[in-house]
């Protein structure tokens, strides 16, 4: 069972890692690229169509390989986030409407793929175009854009946070199931991680402490006084139609 | 006399009223390596954490070059480099590239001379062969050293190191008292925090000594690290090499601290 919690946590901390990159020249302007990620993402996520959705999982591909994005770095979390939503969209095919009742309905097969298509295509532009700008363009990008400062530190502190933290739970469950003597029977294993819960949360704000200290040692500027100009290209500007435009065919 | 770094009757007590530091001090002068020794828990790396403004002290004052830290921050840290005892704490990013380079790519340095200056401070420490590596991947002398890297790649004139030899090997240590060596003869003031006498001996011009918070002693380091009394109160015994000469001859004047002082004391006695 360690296995399987270990595998996903770290895999989880891998996908985390994967925005925790950088690019010190990227093709877009910070905050041009997160605004389109947003406003990509957001209509991905309420669009009706399945065309929508596919046509930017598609686009997401090619903004990849133009921008000679690693495929395996994109399609990770893309895959992760697929998966996620079978598991969710699982009951709408299995749990027909006012019911508690196993009741598969081939009907609902359709709005069970809408929910995952539009999930994946919000995650596929998302992740394609930050992983792009990386974790110091992307803090840029959100106070280019007038975030509050405190939701730009979570975000940023989040991405710098979560793999370091997930990784650190994964050497709790490591030593848990070192002193667990009688063999791993389920019912054992299960009590003993259900207890690792609780050491979870103090070591959380420990580790959150501790690695805000750590940014802190390496943070120069007054981030709000010193924001860096970024100038207004081409690309830019076909980034900005790309996205009026799928806005446009989805609202028309 | 011209201090880099003042701090100055400090207290601090952690949320839940742990009580760290109580009336601490420590004075460093430019180009100086000055050692802070205690037992665990005796307020050493609150000390620091405190000497380079990342706490907040509940009582006194920090100056770095004669004016108040807390006044000259966040810019300052551009000259204050602190490594962490525990080099998890301290790396976050995925690479070990990308954390040498962190520091660097604040101050809006050219990629071109991000890459120069990284793959430069990496060979000289012995890396260079695991800079694409994921940091979490590695052994703990090299994620030291990594940690190290992402400090002295910004080469900032004061460098505080918080236990820089725990759990290393002997060939990792040494590799670390060399680098002292190096930055003091660069001209760098180094602060380090450590419980390991016979490394401070090594190292320290200057030690203070540290206990439930106190600065219970201070000075050059040859007179506090023979003061057994000083020391024992601070559940610290004199470095080996003292202890050694201290049965093999009578009261020797000035006793050997280190290894080489003893064989030139043996050489003598021959």
């Amino acid at each position: 069972m360690r296995r399987l919690t270990t595998a996903v946590l770290e895999e989880t901390a891998e996908i985390l890692d994967i925005l925790n990159s950088e690019n010190s020249t990227p093709v877009f302007n910070p905050s041009i690229a997160v605004l389109s990620a947003i406003i990509l993402a957001f209509t991905a996520s309420f669009s009706r169509e399945t065309l929508v959705p596919l046509f930017l999982i598609s686009a997401s591909a090619t903004i990849a390989f133009f921008l000679k994005i690693d495929l395996k770095l994109w399609i990770k979390p893309v895959i992760l986030t697929f998966l996620a939503t079978v598991v969710i969209s699982a009951p709408l095919i299995l749990l027909p409407e006012n019911t508690f009742f196993f009741k598969p309905e081939i009907s609902r097969v359709e709005e069970a793929l809408s929910l995952i298509l539009r999930a994946t295509a919000a995650s596929a532009i998302f992740t394609v175009l930050i992983i792009h700008i990386g974790w110091t363009k992307l803090l840029e990008g959100l106070r280019g854009l007038y975030f509050p400062e405190e939701f730009v530190f979570l975000i940023g502190f989040s991405i710098k946070y979560i793999p370091v933290f997930l990784r650190d739970i994964c050497k709790l469950v490591a030593a848990k199931e070192a002193r667990m003597l009688k063999g791993l029977k389920y019912k054992i294993a299960w009590r003993s991680m259900a207890a690792v819960a609780g050491e979870i949360l103090l070591r959380s704000y420990e580790k959150g402490l501790k690695l805000h200290l750590a940014l802190n040692a390496r943070m120069f500027y007054n981030v709000t006084s010193t924001l860096p100009k970024h100038s207004i290209n081409i690309y830019d500007v076909v980034l900005l139609t790309f996205t009026a435009l799928v806005v446009a065919a989805v609202m028309l | 006399m011209t201090y880099i770094l003042e701090v100055l009757d400090v207290h601090f007590s952690y949320p839940g009223g742990v009580v760290a530091l109580r009336g601490a001090f420590l004075r460093v002068r430019k180009g100086e390596v000055v050692a802070v020794t205690g037992p665990n828990g005796c307020g050493k790396t609150t000390l620091l954490l405190i000497a380079t403004g990342l706490l907040k002290p509940d009582k006194g004052r920090v100056l770095f070059d004669g004016t108040p830290l807390d006044e000259q921050l966040p810019q300052a840290r551009k000259r204050i480099g602190l490594v962490f005892q525990n080099p998890d704490d301290q790396i976050f990013n995925s690479t070990v590239y990308d954390e040498i380079a962190f520091a660097l790519r604040q101050l809006e340095i050219k990629e071109e001379e991000i890459a120069e200056r990284v793959e430069e401070i990496a060979e000289k420490l012995g890396i260079d062969s695991i800079l694409k590596r994921p940091p979490y991947r590695l052994s703990l002398g090299e994620k030291k050293k990594v940690a190290l890297a992402s400090i002295l790649v910004y080469e900032p004139e004061l460098v505080l190191l918080d236990e820089p030899t725990a759990n290393l090997s002997y060939k990792t240590v040494s590799e670390v008292e060399y680098i002292i060596s190096e930055l003091q003869r660069e001209g760098k003031t180094v602060v380090v925090a450590s419980h390991d006498v016979n490394f401070i001996a090594r190292v320290a011009d200057t030690v203070y000594v540290l206990s439930a918070g106190r600065v219970i002693g201070f000075g050059e380091a040859r007179k506090i690290l023979l003061d057994k009394d000083l020391l024992s109160r601070a559940e610290l015994a004199p470095p080996l090499i003292a202890r050694v000469a201290e049965l093999l001859f009578d009261k020797e004047n000035p006793p050997p601290l280190t290894l080489e002082e003893l064989a030139e004391k043996l050489h003598k006695h021959k």
